[in-house]
């Protein structure tokens, strides 16, 4: 039973772009803060901060099925000169319909007028949840919605961030 | 498997039902509970409340005015399809109905329980996109409509906030509403009876005197993630003469579609078929709107 479950593993690769009328340099001392880029993922909340590795849930609907992972979020990559860094998320459904792990790479450059931020998200979902609905390649579309809003998201709390920077 | 434990809630009023989703986290609904009973059971959907909707008065009217027609949220798909007058002025019902799940499903099944559950395969869904309905949705705060072309969102994932219930559909008479010479078609392909369909088809059209096609809706099922309005096909047909020729042209827009790949079906086949289907359907919906003229 527990191989039949762990065979069922999904992995895909989301990217997507934005830029920041922001410099580069303050961009990434907002990438690099946890506590703000966290809840921008749709559902998501922090409930606890230990150090560098924080606690949180994040709440996902795959169609009829609600989903919530519980787990730990840390910078394990931090490349200050490059201005680069990786987000790893390891969370597991409270209710053990599956577990997630994420990698998401964050880099930063400078643009003619700010900074581009590119993110690839490398995530891989196990157990039930991997499996689910009818057709191929329904949970990578479902994945990648949910990604591409916290990149909206986010590049939306950045953006503010440049705007009050400003003011 | 039995379902994990969950809260029972057996609402008897409207009201009571909006408080309840307004307080509860994690609640579901039931309705006919033909999808959701076999997801509890599996542990798939595991909520921390359930809401019963088959004791809320009130919400299995089905209402014929001059004008609209009204369905209650908590319409078992069983009177739907015995609804003679229902059917009189629009036959869509009986004929997709015939191809949902099966007699003792049909029996529980509900009109609200297919929207919500919204299988990009599920014959209702299909046939309120096709005959423009709007989809009312109430909650502790109010009441709004959302367009039925609005109401699939993604893959099994409505237009609809967790703290709102779905009430009932609204939509014009096709009968009286695009004239006298207005023809209605569903049909799907299924490799079983009762399986979900690779592909469903409904549509309502209508002619002029000329036979040349005022109004058409072309709504297709199964094919991709989400049901979906097949606006190519439609502009195709609108304003021309309603022939053989027009029909196969606005049936190869369905090749045009991204389609989606399971193990029953790839996308190229789903999209083949939905072809063919389309083209019948079409005709079988242009053939009626000739035949009805007064």
């Amino acid at each position: 039973m527990t191989d039949r479950i762990l065979l069922r593993i999904t992995t895909m690769q989301i990217t997507n772009n934005f830029s920041v009328a922001s410099s580069p340099s303050t961009v990434w001392a907002a990438l690099v803060d946890i506590g703000r880029v966290a809840p921008c993922f749709p559902g998501a909340r922090l409930t606890a901060s230990d150090g560098d590795v924080h606690s949180g849930e994040v709440k996902v609907k795959l169609g009829p099925v609600a989903v919530t992972f519980v787990g730990q979020l840390a910078l394990k990559q931090r490349d200050d000169a490059n201005l680069r860094c990786v987000l790893t998320a390891e969370a597991s459904d409270r209710k053990q319909r599956g577990n997630l792990h994420a990698d998401i790479e964050f880099v930063v450059s400078a643009s003619a007028d700010g900074a581009d931020v590119q993110t690839t998200t490398e995530l891989q979902l196990t157990g039930p949840v991997a499996q689910y609905g009818r057709a191929a390649g329904l949970i990578e579309k479902m994945a990648a919605r949910n990604i591409e809003q916290f990149a909206t998201q986010l590049a939306a709390t950045l953006r503010e961030d440049a705007a009050e920077g400003l003011a | 498997m039995k379902p994990s434990p969950f809260a029972y809630h057996a609402p008897t009023t409207l009201a009571e039902t909006l408080d309840l989703l307004a307080d509860l986290d994690d609640a579901k609904l039931l309705a006919g509970g033909q999808s959701l009973m076999p997801m509890m059971n599996f542990r798939y959907v595991a909520p921390e409340h359930l809401i019963d909707l088959n004791q809320v008065a009130g919400l299995d009217r089905i209402e014929l005015g001059e004008k609209y027609v009204r369905l209650g949220a908590m319409v078992r798909q069983r009177s739907l399809l015995t609804h003679d007058a229902l059917n009189a002025c629009c036959p869509l019902f009986r004929e997709a109905l015939e191809w949902v799940g099966h007699i003792a499903t049909r029996n529980r099944g509900t009109l609200g329980g297919s929207l919500s559950h919204l299988d990009p395969a599920a014959e209702l869904p299909v046939v309120c996109m096709a005959l423009n309905a709007e989809v009312e949705i109430a909650s502790s705060e109010g009441q709004r409509t959302v367009q039925a072309t609005q109401w699939p969102v993604a893959y099994m994932l409505p237009n609809i906030d967790e703290h709102e219930l779905l009430i009932g559909i609204r939509f014009a008479r096709p009968d009286t509403s695009f004239g006298a010479r207005t023809g209605m078609a569903f049909s799907e392909f299924a490799r079983r009876h009762g399986d979900f369909a690779l592909a469903a088809v409904a549509i309502v059209v209508a002619l002029d005197d000329d036979d040349t096609v005022t109004h058409a809706s072309v709504a297709l099922g199964g094919v991709d993630d989400v049901p979906l309005r097949l606006s190519a096909a439609e502009e195709l047909l609108i304003g021309r003469r309603a022939d053989a020729g027009v029909v196969t042209t606005a049936a190869r827009a369905a090749l045009e579609l991204p389609g989606f790949e399971d193990v029953h079906a790839s996308a190229t086949y789903r999209r083949k078929v939905a072809m063919t289907l389309l083209e019948r359907t079409l005709s079988t919906a242009l053939m009626r709107a000739r035949e009805s003229q007064t």
